[in-house]
């Protein structure tokens, strides 16, 4: 699952029991299956009575992501979250005392490690000597582990779906199990929110460089993603990579972890949303049992960058084996600021569906490009972020003449060219793509539990949808005239090294 | 192809892959878990019309929605070797576009408006049409989705934008490594010149004319090669009598034969490579042919495959990834085909460094199987792991009907599953020793490696001689 979580707010939406469509009113129906309720120590939780099968989904959704990672640490929100897999002081270990202390002289001599060879004029003895010390209390601390027990027990109980994510703005651990477990989902969550124990701390970030040698440094879209943030912001956090930069995932040690952990995993910044065939109040009574014991802490600080006006447009150009892709990104706004629902309009009217104006033009009628797109929201929504245009041309089609089209259609849109029909359309589809959402236990508690995380209740879920409807055609070419300007812009390609040796020469 | 390409992949991270205590407390073996609430199984309304088109109807009101989805028995096995691509080609227009009376862009429109979805596809094995529209503009769009499959025209201007997609398509087909390896893995298992992994190229595209897109419509779009299963908010007597009215018209014509070739395989072992400069990880896949879903050893396969890759915490994730930190991503599995064999398929993406360590573990594991038997434990959890998830066989209303349609379409029973469950039930661990024996041949791997030659170097010539792959475009 590749997921992309503010775009999960898109698709975003309600529980329609007998309306066609989503409105505000039918909240209450909604509602009706609703219960929401906070733990003395600030932990909110969302239960949604869905009964059609004995199953049930449940999901933590923490407000923190790679926006909020220090300097040197980028990639420990995802660091973190491969580490909640690992176990705590009970599960995953033969003897927690003694595999602690061996984790406490393993992290030690890694530091000590990191830190020679930071120095200056690093001593290859001592190098080789701190790095055998590691080694062996690696191996020491190994000594301990029951390897993936904690997996093993939800799979072995049913569980399925096991899995979790990290964006630039959040991190969200889910699984699915039969509807009478429920128990044993709130005893594993609060272990690993309590006492998480980092073993194997560095085997897995070996598992981590794979993982950023799979989707960024051997994928070109990858590697052409990573580069467009990086020129798109100068300051902002948004710039950095989720996955992190290999030199920052090898610098971040288990202490680093376990701070950023300490600081982001309080109640307070948690959000838990169970759906499926549960009872609310036997829910309650086992969130007050086990979740109730994780200790209240001062909420995390958020981030104080703020990304300074750009001065003009930028671009950049990688020269690849690969065929061509074409990105263009401008600054825009946060989930919360009033235009984000005219851009979001502005976007589905541009690429969503075969009506749409960029389909139609450039994959149907001109067949320039083999897909394109518009969204807004990326990399994230919780900050200013950007509304980007990505095109993969069609063979033998100049990128240059994506460009064209693309800025030609922007124009358009802020000479107020769209008409009411396709902005109805929009709406009508977005509020469609709601109900459709109603039918998926994950969706549901994803949807509610980011809706409260990050807009501050599970009905904006829903009322999401009267703001999208607000929308007018004034507003549509108003935000396209703002936003969408060239200094505002950064461009950015993969071009074929051949084809441009060929072409130019 | 409207949406296919995201360009967010790379902004959310998942742990997609993410024992015995002393002294420890272990709370959750004292769990004392409620009994589990029942699914009420629906039953299904079956009929069928003289033209032979056969029903399958659920009600289901949770939502204010009808889907209806067609199957058609046709598929890409029915095309020639020069015309490969030709019922994807079927499958595209039909849809883009539209028919005399609703013109692609005016189908279009029409349905945006009402935010209905109509789209139809032809794979390999099975063709599909489906329809998904809020209850109250069924009535108005089922004529639509009717004259869609009867009366699809096949315009040459969306002929021509489907076969420049398809185009692009091949260009671009050698910049995804794991694209490439699955591409080329196949070819190394069925043949190069097997239906089972024959390629759309340049050639074959243009040997593709509207006449034959029409005639392949024509000869599976029709009553007898038709199942369609309607779920949703409807009363299944006005249902029932819309459906008969609606679909009578289609022509029965004749049922289509599906013919699968047999697999000549020799179990040859082999080294394979595809040179890709600009990777810094080997994507590896290694195997042979695998088996039939008709097999009585079908169960134990699945034992076996769940002990060797179901999950976290099977063998691969545990030894592999978890405790040697050679990948983020591990598989294998004896994979066992409907209608012609499956393959045996294990594969890790590794930096390239360790490319052969990362080779040489997996294969390791896949001779742990036939050398130890599994423990009674490991049976036990797997099994667990297996009849716990039984409960999310169903988790609608309208998983029942797809599960039945799926098994008629296949000519399995239709309590394929339910006899599946007994059959895993009764597998021993003795059973997950012989048939990891029987089946896999470690001795034969064929193995496939994308990556960097400059960063990989002479490391799999411990392997064996190394055939290096050309995979250049044909016609480009």
């Amino acid at each position: 699952m590749k997921t992309l979580i503010s775009r999960i707010a898109l698709g975003l939406a309600a529980l329609a029991m007998s309306p066609a469509l989503v409105y505000a009113q039918d909240l209450d129906a909604i509602a009706e299956r609703v219960t929401e309720f906070t733990l003395d120590n600030g932990l909110h939780l969302i239960i949604i009575e869905r009964p059609v099968a004995p199953v049930a989904t449940f999901v933590t959704f923490v407000n923190v992501g790679g926006v909020d990672e220090p300097v040197n640490n980028t990639g420990v929100a995802h660091i973190f979250e491969h580490m909640a897999f690992k176990g705590s002081r009970n599960i995953g270990t033969r003897d927690w005392e003694a595999e602690q202390a061996a984790l406490e002289k393993m992290d030690a001599a890694y530091q000590a490690w990191l830190e020679e060879s930071y120095s200056s004029q690093p001593d290859e003895a001592r190098l080789d000597a701190l790095w055998q010390e590691f080694e062996q209390w690696q191996q020491a601390a190994g000594e301990y582990i029951n390897s993936e027990e904690f997996s093993q027990l939800i799979e072995r109980e049913g569980g399925v779906g096991l899995n979790a994510f990290t964006s630039a703005d959040a991190t969200g651990y889910f699984y699915s199990l039969p509807q009478n477990k429920a128990e044993l989902w709130f005893y594993l969550e609060a272990e690993r929110f309590r006492n998480p124990v980092f073993r194997e701390f560095y085997v897995e970030k070996d598992v981590i460089m794979e993982e950023r040698r799979m989707r960024t440094d051997s994928s070109p879209q990858g590697r052409l993603l990573e580069e467009f943030l990086s020129v798109a912001y100068s300051a902002h956090p948004y710039r950095n990579p989720v996955i992190g930069w290999a030199s920052d995932i090898a610098a971040t040690t288990m202490a680093d972890t376990r701070k950023f952990f300490e600081t982001y995993y309080v109640p307070s910044n948690m959000t838990v949303a169970i759906a499926g065939d549960v009872d609310p109040q036997a829910m309650r009574e086992l969130a007050e049992t086990y979740l109730g014991g994780l200790p209240a802490a001062k909420h995390p600080p958020s981030v104080k960058t703020i990304e300074p006006p750009q001065r003009g447009e930028r671009r950049f150009v990688i020269e690849e084996q690969s065929q061509p892709l074409f990105i263009a990104g401008y600054k825009t706004v946060a989930a919360d600021h009033p235009d984000a629902a005219a851009l979001e309009m502005l976007s589905t009217i541009l690429s969503s569906g075969r009506t749409s104006r960029l389909y139609r033009r450039m994959v149907q009628d001109e067949q320039l490009a083999l897909a394109v797109q518009a969204l807004t929201g990326f990399p994230g929504s919780r900050y200013p972020s950007l509304f980007v245009t990505f095109a993969v041309p069609n063979a033998g089609v100049a990128l240059a003449d994506i460009e064209r089209v693309l800025n030609e259609e922007i124009d358009k849109a802020k000479a107020g060219e769209i008409a009411q029909q396709e902005l109805d359309r929009a709406v009508t589809n977005a509020r469609a793509g709601a109900v459709r959402g109603l039918n998926s236990n994950m969706g549901l508690a994803l949807n509610m539990a980011q809706a409260h995380a990050q807009r501050g209740s599970w009905q904006q879920a829903f009322t999401y949808l009267d703001d999208l409807s607000a929308v007018t055609l004034d507003d549509l070419q108003r935000v396209a005239q703002t936003y969408l300007v060239k200094s505002n812009r950064t461009v950015g390609s993969i071009q074929n090294a051949a084809i441009q040796g060929g072409a130019g020469q | 192809m409207i949406k296919t390409i995201r360009i967010w992949a790379t902004t959310a991270l998942l742990v997609c892959c993410a024992g015995l205590a002393v002294a420890q407390d272990r709370p959750w073996e004292d769990f004392d878990y409620p009994t589990l609430n029942n699914f009420d199984m629906p039953s299904l309304d079956i009929f069928e019309l003289d033209n032979g088109i056969r029903f399958y109807l659920v009600e289901d009101k949770e939502l204010p929605l009808i889907d209806v989805n067609v199957m058609v028995r046709t598929g890409g096995i029915l095309v020639p070797d020069n015309k490969v691509g030709l019922q994807a080609l079927t499958g595209t227009v039909m849809r883009s576009g539209g028919t005399r009376e609703y013109p692609g862009d005016v189908l279009n429109e029409l349905l945006e408006d009402r935010a209905a979805i109509m789209e139809t596809s032809i794979g390999f094995t099975s063709g599909s049409a489906s329809f998904n529209v809020l209850s109250e503009d069924f009535s108005d769009l089922l004529p639509v989705f009717v004259d869609l499959l009867r009366n699809p025209v096949f315009p040459e201007d969306r002929i021509e934008l489907a076969r420049t997609q398809q185009g692009s398509s091949i260009a671009r087909r050698n910049d995804d490594q794991g694209a490439v390896a699955g591409r080329e893995f196949q070819r190394m298992i069925y043949g190069q010149d097997s239906p089972y992994s024959r390629r759309i190229e340049y050639a074959t595209l243009d040997n593709i004319s509207r006449d034959d897109l029409m005639a392949f419509h024509q000869q599976s779009f029709v009553g007898r090669n038709m199942m369609i299963g309607v779920t949703g908010d409807f009363v299944m007597d006005e249902m029932k009598a819309r459906l008969r009215d609606a679909f009578s018209a289609i022509p029965a014509g004749d049922e289509l034969t599906l013919t699968f070739p047999e697999v000549d395989y020799e179990f040859t072992p082999g080294v394979y490579f595809v040179d890709k400069p600009d990777v810094n990880q080997s994507y590896v896949l290694l195997g042979h042919i695998g088996g039939m879903r008709d097999n009585p050893d079908y169960a134990a396969l699945q034992v076996m495959n769940r002990v060797l890759s179901g999950g976290f915490s099977s063998r691969l994730m545990q030894v592999v990834r978890s405790e040697l930190g050679l990948a983020y991503s591990v598989f294998g599995s004896f994979g066992s085909g409907v209608y012609f064999p499956g393959t045996f398929t294990a594969g890790v993406m590794t930096q390239s460094e360790s490319t052969a360590q990362a080779i040489t573990a997996i294969i390791g594991q896949i001779e742990r199987l036939q050398d130890d038997a599994i423990s009674e434990e490991e049976l036990a959890r797997t099994k667990d792991q297996f009849l716990n998830t039984l409960v999310f066989q169903h988790t609608s209303i309208a998983s029942v009907l797809q599960e039945r349609m799926s098994n008629d379409y296949a000519g399995l029973p239709p309590d394929t599953f339910e006899r599946l469950v007994e059959e895993v039930s009764a597998v021993t661990v003795a059973d997950v020793q012989r048939v990891a024996r029987q089946y896999l041949r470690p001795d034969a791997l064929r193995i496939l490696v994308v990556g960097n030659s400059a960063e990989l170097g002479d490391q799999l010539e411990v392997f064996g001689d190394v055939v290096e792959v050309d995979i250049s475009i044909p016609g480009n």
